[in-house]
C-alpha cells in the first residue's frame, strides 16, 4: 500500500489513484487531529484508519441551498479537494461534482445504494421543503423529501452540512413559503450530525467524517447535535477582539476610529457572544481569516434563532460573559514616587523604631552591667520593634 | 539557677492605663480614621498601588513581617513539642499571643488590600474554592492557623476565673478541648510550615519579576527559616518585656540557648542561600547596583547576630541578646521586603512608594496590636514570671 516516497490508495476497483506524498498525508491527519482537539499522537491512528479501512463511501445530496457548503469544501487546501475526494473519502455521488450527468449520474447513485447499503455516509446540504408535497425541490422527477427518505435509511450515518440542513437556514426564514425544514426534523428518530455554518468551515466537516472513519462512532455531540469539538465554545470565548470587549473598547460605526483600530464589534451587532462555533480558532480559507477578523460582526449563522432571524445590527444577548461593570484605563498610571508627606511619615516611623530599639538596648546593657535582672527598667510599649 | 526556678504566668502588674497605653491608643485611633478613609474612598484614593505593584506596604509589612513575628509560637512549638526541649515551654504563651494578634491583623490587612473587600466571604464558601492556587493555600492555611492560635490561647484565658466580674468555670466543652489540645498543637506546627513556605512559592510564580538574586526555587525554604528566626527574635524581646514589667530576673541562660539555636539556623540559611548563588553563578550580580547593596546588607544582618552569639560572654549578656534578637528580625524582615517589594519589578517604568495613608494605616495597625497586647497581658496570665527556689543550692 504505502511505498517509500509516494503514498497511494486502492480504490474499490483496486486501481492505484493519484499520489499524495507521505509527508502531506501525515500533515493532513495532524490537522484533522488538531481540529478535533486531540493529541498529535492521534494523527498516525487516523492515517492508519484511512490506509487500512479503505476510503469511506460518501453520498452527497443537495436540496434547498446555495451550494455554498460545497464551494467551501472546494476551497479546502490541505489537502486540496481532488486529493480529498479521490484519496481520503470516496465521493460516490454529488450533484455539483459528478463527472456524469442525468441518467448516468442517477445510475451511479442507484448502484451505490445497492452496493454500499449500510456502509456509506450520507451528507445532506440544504433545507428540505415539505410544503405542497415537497414540490419546491425536485430531482430526477422525485421530491427532495422523498429522495432523502429513500436514501437516509440505507446510510450508516447522516451528516447535515450547513445551516440550511442543520436548522433551516435562509430558506426557513419567515414567512417560509416552501415549508423548509432541517434534515434532522425530517429524519426524526435517526441520529443526524449537524455541521451548521453559512458556510461551515470545511475542516469541521472533514474532521467529523474522519473521526467516524477512525473510531467507527460519531464524535460527542451537543444538545443541537453539533460536534462538541467544533461547537462547544462561544465565538466570544476565543475571539481575538475579546480584550477590547473586556476593556470596553467598541467600534460604534463602520469605519469609525475604533473600527479602524480593530476594537470589539459587539455594538455593531456582533453575535459572537451568543454563537457557538470555532471560527476564531480554525479560521477560513487558509488565510487565517474569519468575518470578525476582517471587520464584520459575526451574524450567528451556526445558531438557530440567531442567524437570519435576528436583525444584523441588533446587539447580541450576552451569554456566560457579561461585560465588566468598571473598565480599566487604556493607559494605566505607572505609579508615583514618594510624596514628601509620605516620606516624612515613613522616615519618622522608621527612625522612631530604630530610636526605641536603641533606647531599650541601652537600658538592657546597663541592667546587665549592674547585676543580672537586679535593675528594673520601667518597661512598656514597643514590643514590636523593627 | 534556671534549675531552681518555678515558672508561672501572671497578669502584668500596675494599672492598664499608663503612658505607653495612651500613646498606643492615640496611634491606633489615628490609624482607624485612615482605615475608614480606605474603606469609603477605595484603594485608588488611599494607596499608591498600581498594576505593576499590586501588593505594597500592607502585604509586605502586615502579612509577611506580621506573621513572621507571630511565628514565635510555631518556632517554640517545634522546640518544645517536637524536640522535647521543655525548658522553653514557659515562653510559649506570650509568643502565641503575638502570633494570634499578628496573624489576625495580617488577615485584616489582607481584607483592606482587597479591591472588593465585600467579596471576602467567598473565602469561607467551599463552592468558591480553587485548589490549584498557591494563594488560596496560603489564605486557607492562615485562616486555619489563626483559629488554632486563638484556641491555644484559651487555656490562658480560662486560668483567670473572673472576667469583668463574671465567674468563668471550665465546662464540658472546655474539658474536651483540653483533651484534644494535642491535635491543635500538632496543627499549630504543621500549618505554619505549609503557609510560610507557600509565601515563598508565591514568588516563584512571579518568575522574572523578582530579581535573580532573590528569585530561587528554594524560596519556600528561605521563607520558612526566616519566619522561625523572626519568631525567636520576637520571643526574646517579649521575654525581656515580661521580666522588666514584673521586675523578675532576666532569663539570660534560656534565652542564650535560644539565641544559639537561632544562630545555627541563621548559619544554615546563609549556607544554603550562598550555595544557591554559587550554583547559579550569580556572584557577579551580588555586588551590582541597588539590588546588590540590598543583598549585601540583608546577608550582613544575618551574619551579625551569628557573630554576636558566637561569643559565650556576649551570648549570656542581656544587651547583646536583645541586639541579636533585633538583628534576626531585621534581617528576615529585610529579606521579605526585598523579595516582595524592593527587588520586585514588573517592568522598569512601574514605580511604587507607599502613600501617606498607607503608612498611616500600618502604624495604626501596630498601635492597635500594642493596645490589644497590653490589654491582654493586663487581664490574662500571659507573661511568664520566674520565682527562684531555694533548692538551687544543689547547683
Amino acid at each position: 500500500m504505502a511505498t517509500a516516497k509516494k503514498f497511494s490508495y486502492n480504490s474499490d476497483s483496486g486501481k492505484p489513484l493519484a499520489d499524495l506524498s507521505r509527508r502531506q498525508f501525515i500533515k493532513f491527519c495532524g490537522c484533522v487531529a488538531a481540529a478535533l482537539g486531540m493529541p498529535a499522537s492521534m494523527a498516525p491512528k487516523i492515517a492508519r484508519a484511512i490506509e487500512q479501512g479503505g476510503r469511506l463511501p460518501v453520498v452527497w445530496l443537495s436540496f434547498q441551498g446555495c451550494t455554498g457548503c460545497t464551494e467551501s469544501l472546494l476551497r479546502s487546501t490541505h489537502p486540496t479537494l481532488e486529493k480529498l475526494l479521490f484519496e481520503l473519502i470516496s465521493l460516490e455521488y454529488h450533484e455539483t461534482l459528478n463527472a456524469g450527468a442525468g441518467v448516468q449520474a442517477e445510475a451511479a447513485l442507484k448502484e451505490t445504494l445497492n452496493r454500499d447499503a449500510g456502509r456509506f455516509v450520507l451528507v445532506a446540504e440544504g433545507a428540505i421543503p415539505v410544503a405542497d408535497k415537497g414540490v419546491y425541490v425536485r430531482i430526477n422527477e422525485q421530491a427532495g423529501v422523498d429522495l432523502l427518505n429513500e436514501v437516509a435509511p440505507k446510510a450508516l450515518a447522516v451528516i447535515a452540512i450547513g445551516s440550511c440542513a442543520s436548522w433551516g437556514g435562509i430558506p426557513s426564514a419567515g414567512p417560509n413559503p416552501t415549508g423548509a425544514q432541517s434534515v434532522g426534523s425530517i429524519l426524526e428518530g435517526r441520529p443526524v450530525v449537524n455541521i451548521p455554518g453559512c458556510p461551515p468551515n470545511p475542516y469541521n466537516f472533514l474532521s467529523t467524517v474522519l473521526y467516524f472513519a477512525t473510531f467507527g462512532k460519531l464524535p460527542e455531540l451537543d444538545a443541537h447535535n453539533r460536534p462538541k469539538f467544533a461547537y462547544g465554545r462561544l465565538i466570544h470565548e476565543n475571539c481575538e477582539r475579546r480584550p477590547h470587549f473586556d476593556a470596553g473598547r467598541f467600534a460604534k460605526a463602520f469605519g469609525d476610529d475604533g473600527h479602524r483600530k480593530g476594537f470589539c464589534l459587539y455594538k455593531l451587532g456582533c453575535k459572537g457572544p451568543e454563537t457557538f462555533a470555532n471560527c476564531q480558532v480554525v479560521k477560513f480559507g487558509d488565510v487565517e481569516a474569519s468575518p470578525i477578523s476582517i471587520g464584520h460582526p459575526c451574524f450567528g449563522c451556526t445558531e438557530s434563532g440567531v442567524g437570519f432571524k435576528k436583525p444584523l445590527f441588533q446587539t447580541a444577548d450576552i451569554q456566560r460573559f457579561t461585560p465588566p461593570a468598571f473598565y480599566p484605563h487604556v493607559l494605566e498610571p505607572r505609579g508615583e514616587g514618594a510624596t514628601p508627606l509620605a516620606a516624612a511619615l515613613g522616615g519618622v516611623a522608621f527612625g522612631g523604631a530604630i530610636g526605641a530599639g536603641y533606647a531599650l538596648t541601652n537600658r538592657l546593657f546597663k541592667a546587665a552591667d549592674g547585676k543580672e535582672g537586679a535593675d528594673k527598667p520601667k518597661g512598656g510599649g514597643a514590643h514590636e520593634d523593627e | 539557677m534556671q534549675k531552681g526556678a518555678i515558672y508561672s504566668h501572671e497578669p502584668s502588674p500596675g494599672p492598664l492605663w499608663n503612658k505607653a497605653f495612651a500613646a498606643a491608643l492615640l496611634v491606633a485611633s489615628t490609624g482607624a480614621l485612615a482605615i475608614l478613609l480606605r474603606v469609603f474612598f477605595g484603594l485608588g484614593f488611599s494607596t499608591n498601588l498600581n498594576d505593576g505593584h499590586p501588593w505594597g506596604l500592607w502585604i509586605t509589612w502586615d502579612v509577611l513581617v506580621g506573621t513572621g513575628l507571630g511565628c514565635g509560637g510555631f518556632g517554640l512549638a517545634l522546640l518544645v513539642y517536637a524536640l522535647d526541649k521543655r525548658e522553653f515551654s514557659f515562653l510559649m504563651r506570650p509568643a502565641i499571643l503575638t502570633g494570634a494578634l499578628g496573624y489576625s491583623f495580617a488577615g485584616f490587612s489582607v481584607i483592606l488590600d482587597l479591591g472588593r473587600y465585600g467579596n471576602v466571604y467567598h473565602l469561607f464558601m467551599p463552592s468558591h474554592w480553587q485548589f490549584n492556587s498557591v494563594l488560596f493555600e496560603v489564605a486557607l492555611c492562615i485562616m486555619a492557623y489563626t483559629l488554632i492560635l486563638w484556641i491555644e490561647l484559651v487555656p490562658a484565658m480560662l486560668e483567670r476565673r473572673l472576667i469583668l466580674g463574671y465567674r468563668i468555670r471550665p465546662n464540658i466543652l472546655v474539658r474536651w478541648l483540653y483533651r484534644l489540645l494535642f491535635v491543635v498543637l500538632a496543627l499549630g506546627m504543621l500549618l505554619p510550615i505549609m503557609h510560610q513556605s507557600s509565601l515563598g512559592s508565591l514568588l516563584i510564580i512571579a518568575g522574572h519579576k523578582v530579581h535573580p538574586l532573590w528569585q530561587s526555587i528554594l524560596f519556600p525554604a528561605y521563607f520558612l527559616i526566616s519566619a522561625i528566626l523572626m519568631g525567636y527574635g520576637a520571643v526574646v524581646i517579649e521575654c525581656y518585656l515580661a521580666s522588666s514589667l514584673h521586675g523578675t530576673p532576666f532569663e539570660v541562660r534560656t534565652l542564650g540557648r535560644l539565641s544559639g539555636i537561632a544562630a545555627w539556623l541563621s548559619l544554615l540559611y546563609l549556607f544554603v542561600r550562598l550555595e544557591d548563588l554559587t550554583f547559579r553563578g550569580l556572584w557577579a550580580e551580588a555586588l551590582k547596583g541597588w539590588p546588590g547593596m540590598l543583598f549585601v546588607v540583608e546577608n550582613a544582618l544575618y551574619v551579625a547576630p551569628v557573630w554576636i552569639v558566637a561569643n559565650k560572654e556576649r551570648r549570656n549578656n542581656a544587651g547583646w541578646q536583645f541586639v541579636a534578637a533585633i538583628l534576626f528580625i531585621a534581617a528576615s524582615a529585610l529579606y521579605r521586603f526585598n523579595a516582595y517589594w524592593f527587588a520586585y519589578n514588573a517592568h522598569v517604568p512601574w514605580r511604587y512608594f507607599p502613600s501617606f495613608l498607607e503608612i498611616l494605616v500600618v502604624i495604626g495597625l501596630i498601635g492597635m496590636e500594642v493596645v490589644l497586647y497590653l490589654a491582654a497581658i493586663h487581664f490574662f496570665p500571659i507573661l511568664p514570671v520566674s520565682r527562684p527556689v531555694l533548692a538551687s543550692s544543689e547547683k
